[in-house]
Formats: C-alpha cells, structure tokens, sequence
C-alpha cells in the first residue's frame, strides 16, 4: 500500500505493517529488505530477537549468552542456552565425507559435536503465544566456548524459568492494553539492527557470498541463451560487459576491487532492471 | 474529535544511500506479464520545497525511473506520517486541525530522532566506540544528523544523514518527517593504511580512500578499532573478519578502522494534550540501494515481522492462491539473477569452487565432501528459471503447489546429505548460515494452500 489509509484501522495490524507511507517508494517498506542475514544488507535483523528472553542478551547468531539486564542472570553469561520447553536449539549435523558413503556426522575442530544452530526467527516464531509467561530454558551449567549438542548426556545443563518478552509494543491509552505492529522499543537500541552488518557495507559486496541476494544484489545479469543452449551472461561485478560470466574468484583485473567500492561504488555498482545491466554512467 | 493515542506509521521505513541531491521518485512494481519482469510503473510522489520545507506538490514522475543522476545514485528518503487514533476507533492521519481541535498547533509536535552506527562497538565492545547522533525539534529546518563518539578526533563526526519535519500547509496538512539518509562515504582511522606485513616490518600505503575523511583517533586510550582483529570467541560477529582490512602474517584480517554512515534507529514524535503526554515511534534504519529495484528478495524482514505478529501459522481465512503465487515469484526474480549453474558447484572452467557457494561452505564449515548439490547438467540459468515458470504457470491453472514436500524444514538445517541439500530453496543461505528455509508462516502458507484445495478451485474457508 502506498499512500491508501482506507483500511486502516487501529486493529487492522496487517494493514498498518503493509503500509507504505505516502509518496515513498516500494524500496523503503520491510518487504524489499532481506532477511537471511549473513550478515544482511539493510539490517542484520537476527538483531532484534537478541533479547527475547527478559533479563539476557543473546548472540544475534548462535544461542552463546552474551550479556545481562538483570542482575540475577549475570552467571549465565558465557553459557548457552540449550533447549526452550525441550526443544533444541540446534540440531546435529551430518552428511558424506567419502564418495559412496553414507552420511556421517560432521564434527571440525570448531564444532566437535557437529552442531547446526537454527536461526532465531524460526524458533522465536513457536514462542509467539508465550509471550509475558515464562518458559523453562535449559543453559550448559557451565560457560562453554564450543556449541553443545542439546541432549548430550556429558554436559551438565541447569534449568531456570524466563519470560518471553512482549516482542511488540502495546497501546495502554485509556485502559485498554492493544497489541500494536510496532517491535518493541525494548528489543533493540539505535545502531543494533545494523551494527553486526561488514564495516564498511561496500566490504560486503566484495567478500561475502552475497549471491543469495540477487534481488538487491544480483550476481548474473544480461542473460540470453547461448549457441548450445546454454545461458550466457555477465557477472554484475565484472568490469565489463563481456557476455561472458566471470567467475568472482577476487581477480581484480577484471572484477570490482575492494577500492574501487569503497571510493567509486554509486558509479560502478549498476541498476538493473528486466535483467540488464544499466550502462556506466556518465 | 479528540485524540486517544498517536502512531506512526510506516513502523518501520528505510532509506538508502546516495549522494544526489534529488531524491528517489515513488513507482509502484506491477505484474503485468506472470512471466516477465515486473514492470516500474509512475506513483504519487511529493516534492519538498527545499527552502521552506513544505511539500509544494504531488505529482507523478517521467518514466522511466531516475534511480541516478549521473554517477551519484538517488538515495531512497522515507516519509514517516503520524497517525491519531480518535473517537469512534478511527486511526487517520494526524492534521493540522486535528491538533487545532486540541488546543495544539504543528510546533506542539516534539520529534526526536536517536540513530547509531555501532559496528566498530560490535566488535571491540568498548563503550567509547559507539557512534550515536540525536537531535530533537519541533522546527521545520533540516536537522543534520551528527554521530558523535569519544574516540573520534576533536570536533569530528560522522554524518548519518538529516530528519527534517514537514512543513504542513492548506494541501497537504499531515503531521509527517521525512528521513535523507547520507551519501555513503567510508571514513577511515588514518592518512596511511598498512596493505601486509613484510619481512621487514608492515608494508605500509597512503590511503586514498579516506584521506580527507579521517575522524577516528587510533592513539586515544581506548580505541581500538584500528588494528582490530576478531579474537575467534562466541561473541563474533557470524560470518566473522568482514570488515575492510588487511590480512596479516597469521592470515587474520586486521582493521584499517573503516567507518560507514549506515545506521538505525529511532523516530519520536510527542505531543502534550492538556496532562497527557502522547508518545510515538518508529524504526528506521539507512542501507544500500536496491540495485535490481523489479525484483523482490524470497525472504525479507516484513515477512520476519509477519511471523512474530501473526504467529507462525496462516489461519484458513488467510490462506490465498495469490499469497503462495507472491512466494513463488519472488524465488523466480532471485533464481534469474543467479548463476545456478556456478552456485550448485559445477566446476567453472576446469576449477572446482572457485567461487563462494553452499557447497565450498559445507566443506569450510563442516568438512563435508565438496560435490554438486544437484545433477550439473540440470542445473542452467535458462533451466532453474524455466522450472520456476512451470511452477508459475502451474499454480495459475490450479496445480496445486508439488513442491510442499521439499521444502526444507527449519529443523532441517544440519541435513547436509545429497537429498537435503536438494530441498527447497536450494544453492541459498539462510541466517544460521546453513540451507535457506523459508519462515515457518511462509511454509504453512504453502501446505494449507494444498490442503485446503485452493488451487482446484476450493475455498481456503471451507
């Protein structure tokens, strides 16, 4: 929606978060921003669910306790947090080593117990009707630097009960307590929802596998089948348009350069619209 | 009409960086081909009289688009409207008479606008690295918005952009501020950078990048953040070492004390009604452009929004053909604008991951054995994008949607074997830095589709 207040109504939550805001383009609402942060573009948003819990920090990418908000909790501070009413937070990873092999379990030197951490969003998602009660959280009962696998009966876990915070404010006026589509003040402070992003963003255009972007940052551009039937096309960070795809393995003789980001990034960073690439400006 | 309460909405808007000084102009993205590209039609837009800050206009802008002016790129600068909730659960926009109606005039509107950029903070965790602006005003000038911080050099700042409150007038008397995000300039920590570390001590370079921008001071007691190294701890950022620097003899990227003026924050807007205070905000935050503006992201913040709302599963009554037909598009538009083909792993001119992808990070990560993820000869451009028409094409005769089954799971994600690594979507990371899965509200959308029979013509209420 863009500048249609019609519907909007102060229960019709759908209609206040689709709203656009008059005269502002489809590129300021949260539907043209990514959300599988790694770290992300326009938000790191794995920020926001950092304080779920009432009285912990969490890391915004693992499930490592990264600080306290009140005292009582201070101890849990490099534990982690294991399971939420049972269910892990992480799961065991597997998969081949060896051709022809079946899949085994993936332990590194990083990772011994070969643990996959599932993002916050899609847990926090099943606590939803919890929010304001408590739920009972299993953390390592001792500080542990290396993920834990929930459920391994070698380490020692503790059990408190926390509250899931309200994750959206709420209209208290004259009485009445309303659910508003308005994230809580309380999850996230000014500069947190962007602060674990590259420094400087151009960075990330460079180093990260940012492919699984495309849509705000596309890797293959002016794409049209090739003569055995195969697509032909560019790399959106070649220097120039060849036709033929690049591949980005940080030749900078003909791929962007960290510099050239860092210093020229509006000129030779192209828009590109039904899949071609705009000419260099001028 | 009196007034109850008062929001703002949108509730959470972004800008984006650029360095014209005319904004970017508003369009609407319109499906007029169910195949095609979607097409960057004119919308509403307002102009902002720069000198007295009222809008003097609305008009609809020249096609096509203007996303540049030269080479400085328009930077996206959001309008936040105030809403007032009043007598008879209304929620409308808040006016200069319906301020008049309460005694009030438009400088009876406080506005606080609180930013930071707290990236160098993120990773040194020392106080005096947080970079923060904020500025209150019930004016119509343009606030700049100045990030200050104790390890910066004396009298400098980092420009984080400017808020100005709209000067309401006759025709457009809405309560509403306007954010101009910066230009996105990178600030530096020194005049010289070091590019390696020789035999003979660091190789060092005059930088070029932020010679005239330096306002970081490296030598103050407590900073850091030049000469930064991530200590490998838990507390690391994920993915860790991304920020702009050199590699040092141990291979680790050591900072060069880089700066941006990316930000979020916090927009406020309070008016006092006799004893009353009211008190609204909302979020913003400034990013880079959206360079293939036709195309939307499969996953985005609104729909990470939608599910801590809404929970995460669809109610029948909700559960529409055009709803899972959206989903389907937005993985189409991301599937054009990648080379599948070099994503899935397939060697690329004789070499075998020379290119960041799932699979080199399954082997990184967890030592899997490096291989495709699917066959290589299927695995094309032009093919993965035909296979997103057919599906296109098929939810549009009524198919229902085949592909529920391989949807990957959220609990999925440790699933590294060949048929794991298969399911849906494919080749993509996700924010645990393992396989994409969709939201859990997003996959419930898909299956309730087929259960209910949308796509034979059922209803999803029935």
């Amino acid at each position: 929606m863009s500048g249609d207040d019609a519907k909007i109504t102060p229960r019709n939550l759908a209609a206040q978060l689709s709203y656009r805001g008059r005269g502002n383009p489809p590129v300021t609402h949260p539907s043209s921003a990514i959300s599988n942060c790694f770290p992300g573009l326009e938000f790191d948003f794995r920020a926001i669910w950092r304080r779920f819990l009432v009285g912990i920090v969490l890391s915004e990418n693992n499930n490592y306790v990264v600080g306290y908000e009140d005292e009582k909790y201070k101890d849990l501070v490099g534990h982690r947090l294991l399971k939420i009413n049972d269910r892990p937070m992480s799961v065991l990873t597997q998969g081949p080593v060896m051709p022809g092999r079946g899949p085994a379990t993936l332990s590194t030197g990083d990772s011994p117990e070969a643990v996959s951490f599932m993002e916050w969003s899609n847990t926090i998602a099943l606590l939803v009707g919890r929010q304001g009660t408590k739920v009972r959280c299993e953390f390592t009962k001792e500080a542990a630097k290396l993920e834990v696998l929930p459920g391994n009966p070698d380490v020692a876990t503790q059990t408190l009960e926390l509250e899931v915070r309200q994750l959206f404010e709420r209209d208290e006026a004259d009485g009445a307590s309303e659910r508003l589509a308005l994230l809580a003040e309380s999850l996230a402070k000014p500069g947190e929802l962007s602060q674990g992003l590259c420094s400087p963003w151009q960075n990330d255009y460079r180093e990260c596998a940012c492919y699984y972007w495309a849509a705000s940052r596309p890797d293959y551009v002016n794409v049209v089948p090739g003569g055995d039937g195969l697509s032909r096309g560019d790399n959106w960070m070649q220097r120039e348009n060849t036709g033929s795809y690049i591949v980005d393995n940080r030749d900078f003789q003909s791929s962007l350069s960290y510099d050239d980001l860092f210093k020229s990034w509006e000129s030779v960073l192209r828009f590109v619209v039904g899949g071609i690439q705009e000419p260099p400006p001028k | 009409m009196s007034i109850h309460e008062i929001r703002i909405l949108p509730p959470l808007a972004i800008a984006r960086l650029g360095s014209s000084k005319e904004p970017l102009e508003n369009y609407e993205l319109v499906v007029k081909d169910p195949l095609g590209h979607r097409q960057i039609c004119a919308a509403e837009t307002l102009r902002v009289n720069t000198r007295t800050g009222e809008i003097s206009e609305s008009y609809q802008p020249e096609m096509p688009i203007k996303f540049r002016d030269g080479k400085s790129i328009r930077p996206v600068a959001p309008f936040l409207e105030v809403f007032a909730r009043t007598d008879g659960e209304k929620l409308v926009p808040l006016t200069v008479d319906l301020l008049a109606a309460e005694g009030l005039n438009p400088r009876s509107v406080k506005w606080t606008v609180s930013l930071g950029n707290l990236k160098a903070f993120r990773r040194t965790t020392i106080e005096q690295d947080k970079i923060l602006a904020s500025t209150s005003f019930s004016d119509h000038d343009v606030h700049p918005l100045e990030g200050r911080c104790d390890n910066f050099l004396p009298g400098k700042t980092l420009p984080l952009g400017s808020a100005r409150y709209i000067k309401p007038n006759a025709a457009f008397p809405e309560i509403r501020l306007r954010y101009t995000p910066a230009a996105g300039l990178v600030y530096g920590a020194s005049e010289t950078r070091i590019t390696a570390d020789g035999v003979n001590g660091p190789v060092t370079e005059i930088d070029e990048i932020v010679k005239d921008r330096v306002i970081y001071d490296p030598t103050k007691e407590h900073a850091t953040w030049r000469g930064w190294v991530d200590p490998g701890e838990p507390t690391d950022t994920n993915p860790g070492q991304i920020y702009a620097g050199y590699a040092n003899a141990k291979g680790a990227q050591v900072s060069w004390g880089y700066l941006d003026d990316e930000c979020d924050g916090i927009v406020e807007a309070e008016i006092q009604i006799g004893e009353k205070k009211l008190r609204a905000f909302a979020r913003i935050g400034a990013g880079p452009p959206a360079f293939a503006p036709d195309s939307l992201p499969i996953r985005t913040v609104a729909d990470e929004i939608e599910q801590a709302l809404f929970g995460p599963e669809v109610r029948s009554a909700d559960v529409s053909a055009d709803r899972v037909e959206d989903i389907v598009r937005r993985a189409y538009e991301t599937v054009r604008l990648l080379n599948t083909a070099v994503l899935n792993g397939n060697p690329v001119d004789g070499r075998l991951g020379a290119e960041s992808m799932m699979p080199l990070q399954d082997s990184n990560d967890f030592h899997r054995m490096f291989a495709p993820i699917m066959a290589t000869t299927l695995v094309d451009n032009l093919s993965v994008v035909a296979l997103h028409q057919t599906i296109l094409t098929a939810l549009k005769s009524g198919t229902p949607p085949w592909f529920v089954d391989v949807l990957r799971r959220p609990e999925e994600v440790g699933d590294l074997s060949d048929k794991g690594r298969r399911k849906m979507p494919a080749m993509m990371r996700g924010a645990d830095a393992r396989y994409m899965t969709l939201t859990r509200r997003q996959i419930d959308l898909i299956r309730k589709s087929v259960a209910s029979g949308l796509f034979f013509g059922g209803s999803a209420e029935e």
